[in-house]
């Protein structure tokens, strides 16, 4: 059973509009491997704030727009 | 599943079997011979030296398989590795008092010494199978 987060992410529409960026490239980007990008996508792994900037870095968009803190989840 | 994911398996996986394969041998000796007469050092340095030199060749397996993810390691499995590392150290402290308790009991140097050998690898299997669990469930 995954660890509930009240952290969501947009990362995966993210990709789908830069050119459907897959998993593997992001990783590459931001220096994570594939499988962390996706325990991202799936809310089992929340990133470090450094990782989290280069990832809104990478698709143009205010960190806020890409990790969403949902207190009351 | 990872690089890390399928090393951390392998090497649970050999660990499994050299630790059975070790402590089987020392118990049938036990049941067949006097303490005094067993010889468990041997098996001890050949039981590390098959825990090396396996885990090793397992290694190269996996980076032979998928070379691209080889010894790629980023902040998740760092912390992964943390987390399990803590909880194996904790089972490794209780271990470490339950064999100071033998101690004090007065046992025998052999049996002091297994279970010193048992505690080493029960928190070096709970490390792994907790890293396992981590990266099934998430942090």
């Amino acid at each position: 059973m995954a660890k509930p987060t009240k952290i969501t992410n947009t990362i995966r529409s993210l990709r789908f509009n830069a050119d459907e960026m897959t998993q593997a490239e992001l990783g590459e980007k931001i220096g994570v491997t594939r499988q962390t990008i996706i325990a991202i996508e799936h809310g089992k792994y929340s990133p470090s704030l450094e990782v989290a900037f280069r990832i809104a870095v990478v698709f143009d968009q205010p960190v806020d727009d890409v990790f969403i803190y949902s207190p009351t989840k | 599943m990872s690089y890390q994911q399928k090393s951390v398996s392998a090497v649970l996986a050999i660990q499994l079997l050299v630790y059975a394969w070790y402590f089987t041998h020392i118990l049938s000796q036990v049941s067949e011979l006097d303490i005094e007469q067993v010889e468990y050092k041997t098996l001890l340095m050949l039981m590390i030296g098959l825990i090396v030199v396996l885990s090793i060749v397992g290694q190269i397996i996996i980076a032979i398989s998928k070379p691209s993810e080889a010894g790629e390691v980023d902040e998740r499995d760092r912390q992964i590795g943390l987390l399990s590392s803590r909880v194996g150290g904790i089972v490794l402290i209780i271990c470490v008092f339950s064999v100071l308790g033998l101690l004090m009991s007065g046992a025998q140097i052999f049996w002091i010494a297994q279970a010193l050998i048992a505690s080493l690898a029960l928190s070096d299997i709970v490390m792994r199978v907790m890293m396992l669990i981590y990266y099934q469930r998430g942090v």
